[in-house]
């Protein structure tokens, strides 16, 4: 476990590295203009690898969400860039930005957001019918009943999202995330509307998806339990990188935190 | 809690102009018809009072000696007096025939109702004033000449004796009134009279101006030319002021009529507005259910937040009314002045509104608008205070179909539908239009139903039809076909509304085709030659009349080239003497005898039913000719007879309309040789225009024969077009009226997409994280209002034809058996037309659901 006390970013992380999946240089987002502007994120430097479980966190107001949304090409930058792989998303145009979340990015939300009319296996596939494909290919079909197997909804697939609990919604959410294979996934707060016991297997299967699938994700969060779940958690203060953990437990999440907290 | 509603309407308020827009429609509807008829009434009144302008006494309806008029001028209550007599005389100039009512100049100068617009008013016999259509017709202008003709019957003449008078136009005449009966020409008394004695007419009179003399009642000057006596028992007596009120009275009941049918079509408007403004405030009232419950827990009653609701449907209705009246009063006064604009309809350019056509839209409007949100206003007052502590999320707020509802609508529609079919059924058994009520009861029975039941049928329809678009169509349409049944009752709401135009103009469409292809047929028989040169052939006392006139040998040639004229047909006739074969020769009647070959007469004619059987050997009989010639049965040998030559044929009685046997050329040629062609008979092209052609025939056959009229040309086309058209510009106006009440359901359905885009904000933002672009966001919202209005169409056609088919049935069934057609490109125009309704619908609330980032939906 290394710890690195919070304050400016270690130099390691301004440089992507061959395995880096997403990163942002100089990324400043400002919301308004004149005396009421918020500055949201204030150069922002930060990579996240690829097959490892990043946890983005920070208290209310650091700008996490909207590093995320910048991140996931939901919103654009006000001065800086991100890459995505070798794709630079700040120079996209809506068109080819919604495109670009089609088949390279997946999200998982707070609040699961299935379509209530839709069974869960149509929900599934929704992504896959959004990018116009209109039987599934022998390979999808395979990661499909991988998918279903890795997450227990085998039995649950004919049902609409009334009919399933929280903590199987957010599965099927998982596996819509999934299901096209992105580079990366973005989970917003997923544990956010369940108990504890369903968000820790919520958690448990993002990370199986990770070390057995070799998936990308990236993580916010306020819950330290639910950083301890990630191989590095990324500490953001004000709009500012504050310093990271390596193998975090929530103990240290949480000393880090108090750490923030401390230096303000 | 009234500062409450005002804030929650400000924060609504592009919903409310929205749903205000549905009722602002609906009301302008109602006060443009009572303005209109408020404007007609006081142009009808000026009109009426113009003329009678001066008159103080009016003598109507009577019989009198024309010397009354004498009598009248001595009363010493009298300034002066005048026949008012109109008579219908032939003016012929160029060869070209106008038959106009020629009425006489007043002598009083206070009576005179006529103006010139150029030149001058008629001042000694031999003048004339006409109007400015008979001088465009009969292509006169000021100082020409034109022949007046009559035909006066002597005592036993057999034929009448034609005279001719040389008149000299003076002047045009002034357009008066648009709606009182006004002569098309004026002369002076003298040759007016003149021409009514020479035309027959006894030296009567029907009608009498007076003008009393200075410082007389009016009421005393009547007393006195009462007194006169001699007026005949039909006659009335009346002053003035009276007579203006009386006719007034007359004239407006048919517009009272019309207002009161126009005011039907404003109520299907305002009733299917009432649709839009419930869906709208049962949607308000969903969108602010945490609103509502925190209201109830800080200790709101159900009854004020009743009261809030209807306020705000109050204050909405009540504005919203006031702009629809405003619109209404607008729209008047443009017609009006374009029409005042045009010269010959003298319409006050200005309305003055009657108090009633102002209160009465703005009372209907507020009406509905509250009444409308009644069943909304109920749905707020059982929102729970716990409904504020629950998390704010996609309530369910789907409604089970209710098997009252079903009972309820099943057994409106049988009973409708059997009361439908009475209806046709009566009418056409009984030969009458007895059948109406009940047809009419029966469409309303029935449609009450269709609307009841739609919250049933509608969605399933929708379901269906979206199920089967999305088996072919991306991910867009099955969002769609989806989205548009989640919550059935306000599809189905939405759907009805548009629904109801949409039969109204579908019925009205189809109607009016059953009508027009029935009357076609009639009018076939009726009317089967649409021109007709020469003279028809006398009746059997012909004999005395002489040869008949020939057509002269250039004009069939000279007819057959016109663009518009179609196949023709050549008669020739001679008279012959008709008797039975088994009779003595030389006995039997004079009759006409007309010769035409079958294949040119079957090409000719629109309906030859009459001619069925003709054929060498033959001889068609008019069952009135077979009546007169006495005891001529069908399949009798009949003898002609002239000059010594006969021919023995087979009679064929027919149901044939005109006076004359018929035979084929090569028969009548083996009794009179050399039989003159007397007449033509033309067909027009489909596309041709009656009047038009009919012009041009005159024109070629006074350029073939140079010089004027020598054979009479009769237009009946001219007829069957003006039939034709009155029920085409009737079914245009219906259809313009109901469209009205189209557009207002289309804003209904861009109100229940635009809710449906605010309820879906997250889904929508979900969708387009997931990867959905703008487009098909936009494809999405576009498909489920097309889904929505296409169903709402397509049941509204279908209906439509059915009622089209029943009320035609009632109405004309009695008379002819109705020919049920279906105006398929008509229906296809209609339902094209939902559905790009729909599209358009789905336009705005599309681009504010795709400008949205996903970002900040997804943060709410």
């Amino acid at each position: 476990m290394t710890n690195t006390v919070p304050g400016r970013a270690p130099a390691t992380l301004q440089t992507s590295s061959p395995t880096t999946a997403v990163r942002a240089a100089g990324l400043r987002k400002v919301y308004g203009s004149g005396p009421t502007a918020v500055t949201a994120l204030d150069g922002v430097d930060v990579a996240f690898e690829s097959a490892q479980l990043t946890a983005i966190m920070g208290p209310s107001g650091s700008g996490k969400s909207t590093l995320m949304h910048c991140l996931a090409g939901l919103d654009s930058a006000t001065a800086g860039q991100v890459f995505l792989g070798q794709t630079e998303l700040t120079k996209l145009s809506d068109n080819d930005l919604t495109l670009l979340r089609r088949e390279r990015i997946g999200f998982v939300f707070q609040s699961f957001n299935l379509l209530p009319m839709f069974t869960a296996r149509q929900n599934i596939t929704l992504p896959l019918e959004l990018a116009g494909a209109r039987n599934l290919s022998r390979t999808r079909q395979d990661w499909l009943d991988t998918l279903i197997a890795t997450l227990g909804l085998g039995d649950r697939l004919e049902h609409r999202p009334s009919e399933l609990s929280g903590g199987q919604q957010q599965r099927v959410a998982i596996a819509r995330a999934l299901i096209s294979r992105p580079e990366v996934v973005f989970a917003d707060e997923p544990t956010g509307n369940l108990d504890s016991r369903s968000g820790g297997e919520v958690l448990a299967f993002l990370r199986r998806s990770v070390r057995e699938l070799g998936q990308t994700i990236v993580l916010v969060t306020h819950d330290p339990v639910a950083a301890s779940y990630a191989d590095r958690v990324v500490l953001l203060a004000d709009g500012r990188l504050a310093g990271e953990i390596h193998d975090p437990t929530p103990e240290s999440v949480l000393a880090g935190l108090d750490a923030l907290r401390a230096v303000r | 809690m009234l500062r409450l509603t005002l804030t929650q309407m400000r924060l609504n308020l592009g919903r409310l102009i929205a749903a205000g827009v549905a009722v602002m429609l609906g009301t302008a509807f109602v006060a443009a018809t009572l303005l209109a008829d408020d404007l007609i009434k006081q142009t009808m009144d000026a009109s009426v009072s113009a003329s009678y302008r001066g008159a103080d006494v009016v003598v109507s309806n009577a019989d009198a000696p024309a010397s009354a008029l004498a009598a009248v001028r001595r009363l010493p209550q009298v300034a002066g007096a005048d026949a008012v007599s109109q008579v219908p005389v032939e003016l012929v100039a160029g060869g070209r025939s106008e038959t106009p009512l020629v009425g006489s100049l007043a002598t009083t100068p206070e009576l005179r109702t006529t103006r010139a617009a150029t030149g001058r008013l008629p001042e000694r016999p031999g003048e004339i004033l006409l109007g400015k259509d008979l001088t465009d017709r009969l292509r006169l202008h000021v100082g020409d000449q034109v022949t007046a003709r009559t035909l006066t019957w002597k005592d036993g003449a057999a034929a009448p004796t034609p005279q001719e008078t040389r008149l000299t136009v003076v002047g045009l005449l002034a357009p008066t009134t648009g709606f009182a009966l006004a002569p098309d020409a004026v002369a002076t008394p003298s040759d007016v009279s003149r021409l009514l004695a020479e035309m027959g007419g006894r030296d009567r009179m029907s009608g009498l101006v007076v003008h009393a003399a200075a410082g007389v009642d009016p009421q005393q000057a009547r007393d006195a030319v009462a007194a006169v006596g001699g007026w005949g028992e039909a006659a009335q007596i009346r002053t003035g002021a009276d007579q203006i009120a009386a006719d007034t009275r007359e004239l407006t009941n048919g517009v009272d009529v019309l207002a009161a049918g126009l005011l039907a079509f404003a109520a299907v408007a305002l009733f299917v507005a009432g649709l839009v403004i419930t869906n709208t405030f049962q949607v308000l009232v969903a969108q602010r259910t945490r609103t509502l419950a925190l209201l109830r827990c800080v200790g709101a009653t159900r009854r004020q937040l009743r009261r809030g609701v209807l306020t705000e449907a109050g204050l909405l209705g009540l504005l919203s009314s006031l702009a629809g009246l405003l619109t209404g009063y607008a729209l008047v006064t443009v017609v009006a002045q374009v029409l005042s604009h045009w010269q010959d309809v003298p319409i006050p350019a200005t309305v003055r509104p009657t108090l009633l056509s102002v209160l009465l839209p703005l009372l209907v409007g507020l009406a509905v608008t509250v009444l409308a949100a009644l069943s909304p206003a109920r749905a707020a007052t059982r929102v729970s205070p716990v409904a504020a502590l629950r998390p704010a999320g996609a309530g369910g707020l789907r409604s089970r179909a209710s098997r009252i509802r079903l009972g309820l609508s099943v057994g409106l529609l049988a009973v409708g539908a059997a009361l439908l079919v009475v209806g046709a059924r009566t009418s056409m058994d009984s030969h009458s239009t007895h059948g109406l009520p009940a047809g009419m009861a029966g469409g309303v029975i029935s449609f009450l139903g269709v609307l009841i039941g739609g919250q049933l049928f509608i969605p399933r329809l929708v379901g269906l039809v979206g199920g089967l678009a999305g088996r072919f169509g991306g991910v867009p349409t099955r969002l769609a076909a989806a989205n548009a049944v989640r919550n059935p009752r306000r599809t189905a709401t939405t759907s009805a509304a548009l629904l109801i135009g949409v039969t109204l103009v579908a019925m009205m469409a189809t109607g009016a085709a059953v009508i027009t292809a029935t009357t076609d047929r009639a009018l076939d028989t009726h009317y089967p030659v649409d021109v007709m040169i020469g003279d028809l052939p006398p009746g059997p006392e012909a004999e005395a009349a002489g040869p008949l006139t020939p057509v002269p040998a250039a004009v069939p040639a000279a007819v057959a080239k016109v663009p518009g004229v179609g196949e023709s047909a050549l008669l020739s006739a001679a008279q012959v003497q008709l008797s039975l074969a088994s009779g003595s020769a030389g006995s039997g009647s004079w009759a006409t005898a007309a010769a035409v070959d079958p294949a040119r007469a079957k090409a000719t004619l629109r309906d030859a039913g009459g001619l069925d059987g003709l054929a060498p050997g033959v001889v068609v009989v008019p069952r009135e000719v077979a009546r007169d010639a006495g005891r001529l049965q069908d399949g009798d040998l009949v003898r002609l007879t002239a000059g010594g030559r006969s021919v023995t044929l087979r009679a064929r009685v027919t149901g044939l309309k005109v006076s004359a046997v018929v035979v084929v050329p090569a028969d009548l040629r083996s009794v009179v040789p050399d039989a003159p062609t007397t007449m033509m008979w033309l067909r027009l092209t489909g596309d041709a225009d009656a009047r038009t052609v009919l012009d041009a025939v005159q024109e070629a056959m006074v350029t073939a024969t140079g010089s004027a009229r020598s054979v009479p040309v009769t237009g009946l086309a001219a007829e069957r077009a003006a039939l034709q058209n009155g029920i085409n510009t009737l079914l245009l106006v219906v259809t313009g009226l109901l469209a009205v009440a189209v557009v207002i359901a289309m804003v209904g359905v861009a109100n229940t997409l635009s809710l449906s885009v605010i309820e879906r904000t997250r889904e929508s933002a979900m969708l387009r994280a997931l990867g959905l672009t703008r487009r098909q966001l936009r494809v999405t919202l576009a498909v489920e209002g097309a889904l929505i209005a296409g169903i709402g169409a397509l049941a509204g056609v279908v209906l439509g034809v059915l009622y089209g088919w029943a009320g035609a049935a009632a109405v004309i069934g009695g008379a002819w058996r109705p020919s049920l057609t279906v105006p398929a490109g008509q229906l296809a125009l209609l339902l094209a037309g939902g559905v790009l309704a729909g599209l358009l619908a789905s336009a705005l609330p599309a681009r504010r659901a795709a400008r949205t980032s996903p970002v900040a939906a997804l943060a709410e």
